[in-house]
């Protein structure tokens, strides 16, 4: 008998997820009630405004962390957050819809363009895989930009989004269309997509989609359908990212061809990459510090690019796992220098040395 | 126990070259056939057409009664055929243990849905796929490496995961890759007795390999390819003395086998 077997917890089947230890649903509960109470505690307008941001992008993260763990680098996410968003403003300026009838429409639309798509992409693998998403995100901008200017407005955009209903929540009544309530909108959507996501991961079929990504012939072999896996996966982060584009067109009440384009599409790969892939962790909270960070930088002005270009090559360099690995680096005890640093390091210092020299001899 | 794995003249084409012209197969349940030839011989593509990672450009597989003949592999594989692979093919970054529950997988699947639900049901079925893969590790004699990441284990181990994640799958029918490639006597031996106890239980395996004295000694019957064709069939002993044999393949190859 082997003690390491016994004492691999039956979590292990989450296969490197953390196990729902009965301490990790409290935090997570803990973490929930501070979250739902924050705007009762006096948040003001601007923090509850940064918050929405980072919950919508907290749960853009996550969607497209899901797909990632099967192995392709999906960049169409962002266009079906755009089909969500183009949906929900079309329906509720031409059609007159309810709020109640406009955002699961927008999910379905979502989901319809996301069969279509996942069939046509989804036996395509790594590079061909990420040029046809990427393609298509740009077709769908230029989609919206140029077709049907009638209906969404071309490069103008659709404005006059109405505003989202007062709620009457436990007799007091929440106005959707206030900061607070936009809080408690994305919110519910970062809930919504983590414990989805997460579900999704822990399960058995978590396990799968993880072995997707290290060898696809070795899971057809044991009779795993790549492809079946991978739609299903695909589909939920697409209908997500709908559903997150209808909360967006609610949000800002006007929609934009270019709001979905490359330069979000990549930010979401930049907050995945920065947090670090090897837990849901980490897309969690790379999107948290760099919109954290995004919001800091903005009195910068153009510094901003620059600022997440540094980040990115920063953690890239130096913190491979992202950010999510470095406790586990710290308390491993290999926390030391990375070899580059070090080098860099060596040298700079050399050239100090041999600089203090010369001008020692100057001096003489 | 009665469903032969057939290959009926199975051609196939790579634009002009001909890497197999006209081949059959037949495996039975319980018995170990082997499949030899030199380089380039066609070996490797009559497995992949097999396993359905390539059509044949003619000719068709067979099951039993089921035609495999141009499915994907993981449909010839809920069929009952599974294949290991000549180049060590894991789950890297996974436990041994995952490894193996991976294979288990067409006992096990679950519905995407349902398996979000915290049924008591679905805990006590992952508890049941957990024992089981630990049983298999068990009988590959890969108990203590259970919690070691696949791709951290010896090359000996990892071919025995390999044989122990096809195992999980239940098949009919087993179709090993050259599984002694690069491995020390003592592991070679380790890995054969795991396929002879197997093909004990009524398992047909077709061994695709170079090692002769492991082919000769383990196998019943041997097939013998060469330019993608079939040149010789029979027991070890016929194939051995056979002319046309012995010029294409066994001369030079003895020679190999016997220097380390």
């Amino acid at each position: 008998m082997c003690e390491g077997v016994e004492a691999t917890p039956p979590g292990k089947l989450t296969a490197g997820s953390l196990p729902l230890s009965a301490l990790g649903i409290t935090v997570a509960a803990v973490i929930c009630v501070a979250l739902l109470s924050f705007p009762s505690l006096g948040g003001n307008n601007y923090q509850l405004r940064v918050a929405s941001t980072l919950f919508f992008n907290v749960a853009l993260a996550v969607g497209f962390w899901a797909v990632y763990l099967t192995g392709l680098l999906n960049m169409t996410q962002i266009a079906f957050v755009g089909i969500g968003a183009y949906t929900t403003a079309a329906l509720a300026i031409h059609g007159h819809w309810s709020m109640w009838a406009a955002v699961p429409a927008s999910v379905v639309a979502a989901l319809v363009v996301g069969v279509v798509i996942g069939y046509a992409t989804l036996r395509l693998r790594g590079s061909y895989f990420f040029l046809v998403s990427f393609a298509f995100l740009e077709v769908t901008r230029l989609f919206f930009t140029s077709f049907f200017k009638d209906q969404f407005g071309g490069t103008n955009g659709l404005t006059g989004v109405p505003r989202p209903p007062v709620l009457p929540v436990l007799g007091a009544s929440v106005n959707l269309a206030s900061p607070s309530g936009y809080y408690y909108l994305t919110l519910g959507l970062m809930l919504l997509t983590v414990t989805l996501i997460w579900r999704i991961v822990s399960s058995r079929n978590g396990l799968v989609l993880r072995a997707l990504s290290q060898s696809d012939s070795l899971a057809e072999s044991v009779g795993i359908s790549s492809f079946r896996y991978r739609m299903l996966i695909f589909l939920t982060s697409t209908g997500l990212a709908g559903l997150a584009g209808s909360i967006y067109a609610y949000m800002n009440l006007v929609v934009f061809p270019t709001d979905f384009g490359l330069t979000r599409a990549v930010l979401v790969v930049v907050y995945t990459v920065v947090g670090g892939v090897g837990h849901i962790l980490g897309p969690m909270l790379g999107a948290s510090v760099i919109t954290v960070l995004g919001e800091w930088l903005r009195r910068f002005g153009t510094l901003e690019q620059l600022a997440y270009g540094l980040v990115l090559v920063v953690v890239m360099l130096f913190v491979q796992g992202g950010l999510v690995s470095v406790p586990g680096r710290i308390t491993k005890g290999s926390g030391r220098l990375p070899r580059s640093v070090a080098r860099t390091a060596w040298k700079v210092r050399l050239q100090a040395m041999s600089s203090a020299a010369w001008r020692r001899r100057r001096e003489e | 126990m009665s469903s032969p794995l057939v290959a009926e003249s199975v051609t196939r084409r790579f634009g002009g070259l001909v890497a197999l012209q006209q081949v059959s197969l037949r495996l039975n349940p319980g018995e170990i056939v082997g499949l030899i030839g030199p380089n380039g011989a066609g070996k490797s593509t009559l497995l992949n057409v097999v396993a359905g990672v390539m059509k044949p450009t003619h000719g068709r597989v067979k099951l039993g009664d089921t035609d495999l003949t141009g499915k994907p592999p993981h449909v010839v594989a809920a069929a009952g055929l599974v294949r290991t692979f000549q180049a060590v093919n894991l789950f890297g970054r996974l436990s041994a243990l995952d490894n193996v529950m991976l294979g288990s997988h067409l006992r096990f699947r679950a519905g995407f849905l349902r398996s979000l639900l915290p049924l008591n049901s679905n805990r006590r079925q992952e508890r049941e796929i957990r024992d089981r893969a630990l049983a298999i590790l068990e009988e590959c004699g890969l108990r203590e490496q259970a919690p070691a990441e696949a791709q951290a284990l010896s090359l000996g181990h990892q071919r025995l995961l390999s044989l122990a994640i096809a195992l999980a799958a239940e098949p009919k029918m087993l179709l090993l890759d050259e599984p002694l490639a690069g491995l020390a006597r003592g592991d070679q031996e380790e890995v054969l007795n795991v396929i002879r106890g197997l093909v004990g239980k009524g398992l047909g395996v077709l061994l695709v390999e170079h090692n002769m004295r492991a082919v000769m000694s383990a196998c019943g019957r041997i097939v013998v390819l060469n330019q993608g064709r079939t040149i010789a069939e029979g027991s070890p002993a016929q194939v051995a003395s056979d002319q046309r044999v012995r010029e294409v393949y066994l001369g030079t190859k003895r020679e190999k086998a016997a220097s380390p």
